[in-house]
């Protein structure tokens, strides 16, 4: 694996200007961070809490007050920098008279892709995401989770080593939601480094490698997702299929120790967002197997 | 910051603007030059010329709509004419000729309505004193006269423009001034159109003192070939032109049996002709005399003799057949 | 392995995408439809004498071809002057509302190309729709131009023109119809037209609204069509002049400096109509002005966009 970041910020600040004549407003403070390749990444913090402020930098669609931000060892200012960069922006509007293949294939165009390669390209991309059946449809009439979805597609069409997500599941279905992590692991097993920002905790628990959690501009914590999240005088031990009486010797072992106590026992929990997939996708089996 | 950008992408934009427009305003001015000198670009409109302009015709001439607004303003003026305000027409025709210098034909009708139309209502209104109603009939006359000029000055060529202006002042029915109407006429005395050809010998010999130089124009048309014969006055005019005494030895007279094709008609030519003369102050060479004569050959009835009968004006040839076959039928009768 | 595109400063591939794509959405959107009361118009004023029309003897045919030309180039010239700024202007704070700016700009694509192809997009739309109202402009005045001809020749023959002279007179009435000099109009005011559509490109490229874009923008257009006027009274009056009127120097100065001259553009379509000898290098010239005129506003929306923050 290269030594170079995929994205690196270094004492990275932004001001606006205020409401109040002259007033500047700090949004980003001396963040620093580093993503390596292959990572998955996630930013998160409260609204308004410069988390996209700092993306756009990444970016280069803002331009730092002082500090830098690199993709690839590249400056974000530089146009160069966007060649291993694909974005899906928060709430995507996409130019809503051209169908999901014209979309995919405008944003190729650009990336200089052409010919038989881009239109193979084109349709892996669209089976990827699950629009092969509405490729001719303009996008005036997708739904939110379609326009997520062709957005994903246009991030990856050139096929970049960065993919920048923000909200990439904001106002999307559970079902939608699942797919699209599914799809972020898959692009991570590939090695493709993302970085997400968002504010649905528990999916960017499910699919992050590193986090870093940003608080009124300033990066108030950051570090490996077990390592953070890890309760570290607690273990959990989850048994399945287990009697009573080994219940019974286990809470006999722990006693006996005087060193740990058992804090709480019960029946492991699946998740909410579990047992809806499980009961709209077995209604939906159900439904295919009457026709 | 912001706000120091915004100021600096100002200035920087004005710099730019400023700095091109000083390298580009020669250029473009010798450009504009060249296009008002070969008549492509219309030229400046004058000041007074503006405040006389309404919203409608000023949009126009920002928006780049000159000659549009020009057709549509002549359109307009037409209802002046019909309600005969010549005051607001007269001006309107100012804004349109600014507007569209270089189109002949609002000239044309701009003259026509101040010479023609606005002279006949001065003549006819019984509002105005006799003598108020001669005054402003002249001022109107010499108001198109004016107009006609002024068009020229824009439209050299133009043809009609002249011819125009020799009509109004040859009409007798105006106040002739054959002078004036010749001078103009003579501006197209080469055109291709033979009726413009015509004009000017028609206007120089109706003028006294000035039958020779009738007589030389009557001999240039003649080499155009025939097309000047179908007309009646051109053919009347090659014999009684060539009458005149005064004329040097040895030029050609054209004679009756040359010009018409019988004696008929030549008497009927010559009839209406002579009938003219009165009104028209045509040169009246040897008309009579040739007249008599032919009233003896073809034996005219005394009701299509000028010499006993007041003529009539003009002489139909349907009235001319009625009148023989009443001689003919009176002489059976006898 | 991720596709490296070019990434050089300016690309004429890169700007024809974006171009192709303003096209498509310009269409998409149906902007042609006014084609259909343009279309009514053009053919509808072909039945439409002038009110004193006396017939061919007063060959007065000149002027009626000549005003069916004037009406049709007048329309075509309003048409897409407006066209040039309104979708001129809509275009990029459409896109940064929409956020496609957003997605385009982190592609490798340089804000020089974006602009670029923006603003060829709407000339390709404005051009198209100029060349659609051409030909129906050459097909009605064909359609004219020939009852006029037919008119006047009998005219003609009846007053008796020798027969060589017929052929100069219906060259006369023809040169009033749909010739080479009259594309020469259409184009200075297509030519026209891309020039204030850059006009409204630069403005919309700092403006906060789309409607203070389309006012400004016309206010250039009605400002460039006196633009002469300032720059005559610079030429003929000089600044410093014996008596000079300080304040109208100051302002004709401006005027002359910052606002393009629409008047040639103008000047070239009039002449045009009236079937005046307009000629190639005049073409040329005027190209060259509209060139220049473009190049600059270009340069300086770029060098306004460059560094836009979104």
């Amino acid at each position: 694996m290269s030594d170079v970041p995929a994205v690196e910020a270094k004492n990275l600040v932004k001001d606006f200007k205020g409401a109040f004549k002259g007033k500047k407003v700090r949004a980003v403070k001396n963040v620093s961070f580093q993503i390596a390749p292959g990572e998955v990444y996630g930013l998160i913090g409260p609204n308004g809490s410069g988390k996209s402020t700092t993306m756009k930098a990444v970016l280069g669609l803002v331009a730092p007050t002082s500090g830098s931000t690199s993709i690839f060892g590249r400056n974000s200012l530089k146009v160069d920098s966007r060649n291993e960069v694909g974005f899906l922006p928060e709430n995507p509007y996409f130019y809503k008279h051209l169908t999901a293949a014209e979309t995919v294939r405008f944003y190729g165009k650009l990336c200089g892709m052409r010919g038989r390669k881009l239109k193979e390209r084109i349709g892996e991309l669209l089976e990827l995401v699950g629009l092969q059946d509405a490729r001719d449809r303009r996008l005036k009439g997708f739904s939110k989770g379609m326009l997520q979805r062709i957005g994903l597609a246009q991030a990856m069409v050139q096929d970049p080593r960065l993919l920048v997500l923000d909200e990439p599941t904001a106002g999307v279905d559970p079902t939608g939601s699942r797919e699209i992590r599914d799809l972020i692991l898959e692009l991570k097993n590939r090695g493709i480094t993302v970085f997400l920002c968002s504010h649905l905790l528990e999916q960017v628990q499910q699919v992050c490698d590193r986090v870093g959690i940003i608080h009124q501009g300033v990066l108030v914590n950051e570090g490996r997702l077990d390592d953070l999240i890890a309760v570290e005088n607690r273990t959990e031990l989850i048994l399945e299929n287990a009697s009573e009486s080994l219940l019974d010797q286990i809470r006999t072992l722990v006693d006996v120790t005087h060193q740990a106590e058992v804090v709480s026992e019960g029946n492991a929990r699946t998740t909410l967002e579990d047992l809806f997939l499980r009961e709209t996708m077995s209604d939906a089996k159900e439904q295919a197997a009457s026709k | 910051m912001r706000r120091f950008k915004t100021i600096r992408n100002l200035i920087v934009i004005a710099a730019v603007l400023a700095g091109t427009g000083y390298l580009r305003m020669p250029r473009e001015q010798k450009f504009t030059q060249d296009l008002r000198e070969r008549k492509i670009a219309h030229p400046q409109i004058d000041s007074e010329i503006w405040s006389e302009m309404g919203q409608t015709s000023l949009a126009g001439a920002f928006g780049g709509l000159r000659s549009v607004m020009a057709s549509f303003m002549s359109v307009g003026a037409y209802d002046h004419f019909e309600n005969n305000d010549w005051y607001e027409l007269e001006k309107d025709y100012d804004v349109i000729t600014a507007l569209d210098p270089y189109n002949s034909f609002y000239w044309d009708s701009g003259g026509w309505h101040l010479g023609w139309n606005a002279a006949s209502w001065a003549k006819r209104n019984q509002d105005f004193s006799p003598a108020k109603r001669q005054l402003f009939e002249m001022e109107y006359l010499e108001k198109g006269d004016a107009f006609y000029w002024k068009g020229l000055k824009y439209n050299p060529k133009s043809e009609k423009l002249y011819y125009e202006m020799g009509a109004m002042w040859s009409n007798e029915f105006k106040r002739p001034d054959l002078e004036r109407a010749a001078e103009a006429f003579k501006m197209v005395r080469y055109s291709r159109n033979p009726v413009y050809r015509r004009r000017y010998l028609f206007t120089v010999s109706r003028i006294t003192g000035r039958e020779i130089e009738a007589y030389d124009e009557m001999m240039r048309l003649m080499q155009d070939g025939p097309i000047h014969f179908s007309v009646p006055k051109f053919r009347v005019l090659s014999v009684i032109l060539g009458s005149n005494p005064e004329l040097p030895d040895g030029v050609l007279r054209p004679q009756i049996h040359q010009v018409f094709q019988t004696k008929e008609l030549a008497y009927r030519d010559l009839y209406n002709y002579r009938a003219r003369i009165k009104y028209d102050g045509y040169y009246a060479g040897n008309i009579d005399q040739l007249m008599k004569q032919l009233i003896d050959e073809l034996k005219v009835p005394d009701s299509l003799n000028p010499f006993v009968t007041e003529p009539m004006r003009p002489l139909y040839p349907s009235v001319w057949r009625e009148e023989l076959e009443k001689r003919d039928a009176d002489a059976i009768i006898d | 392995m991720s596709t490296r595109a070019s990434t050089s400063f300016f690309s004429l591939r890169r700007i024809l995408i974006i171009a192709q794509n303003t096209v498509t959405q310009l269409v998409r959107m149906k902007v042609f439809y006014f084609l259909a009361p343009i279309a009514l118009l053009f053919v509808g004023i072909q039945f439409f004498d002038l009110i004193w029309y006396q017939g061919a003897e007063t060959l007065q045919p000149e002027q009626e071809l000549r005003m069916h030309k004037n009406i049709c180039l007048g329309t075509m010239m309003v048409f897409s002057s407006m066209f040039g700024i309104v979708a001129t202007a809509l275009l990029i704070p459409g896109d940064i509302e929409d956020r496609t700016l957003y997605t385009i700009l982190c592609k490798p694509v340089p804000r020089l190309d974006y602009l670029v192809g923006k603003l060829l997009g709407v000339m390709a739309v404005i051009f198209i729709a100029m060349v659609v109202m051409d030909v129906l402009l050459v097909a009605t005045l064909h359609f004219r131009t020939e009852q006029k001809l037919v008119e006047v020749t009998e005219y003609m023959k009846k007053i008796g023109y020798p027969e060589e002279d017929l052929a100069a007179g219906r060259a006369e009435i023809a040169a009033h119809g749909p010739t080479l000099i009259l594309q020469y109009g259409v184009m200075a005011h297509f030519l026209k037209a891309s020039v204030i559509a850059a006009v409204a490109l630069l403005i919309s490229t700092f403006s906060t609204s789309t409607i203070f874009t389309i006012a400004t923008s016309a206010m250039v257009w009605i400002i460039g069509a006196f633009q002469s006027v300032a720059r005559e009274g610079l030429f003929t009056d000089p600044f410093f002049g014996e008596d000079p009127n300080m304040a109208e120097r100051i302002v004709s100065t401006f005027v002359t400096l910052v606002f393009p001259d629409f008047k040639l553009f103008e000047s070239i379509a009039d002449g045009a109509v009236r079937a005046e000898e307009v000629l190639h290098t005049d073409m040329a010239q005027l190209g060259g002005f509209a060139a220049l005129y473009i190049g600059i506003y270009v340069v300086l929306s770029w060098f306004v966009f460059s560094d836009k923050e979104f």
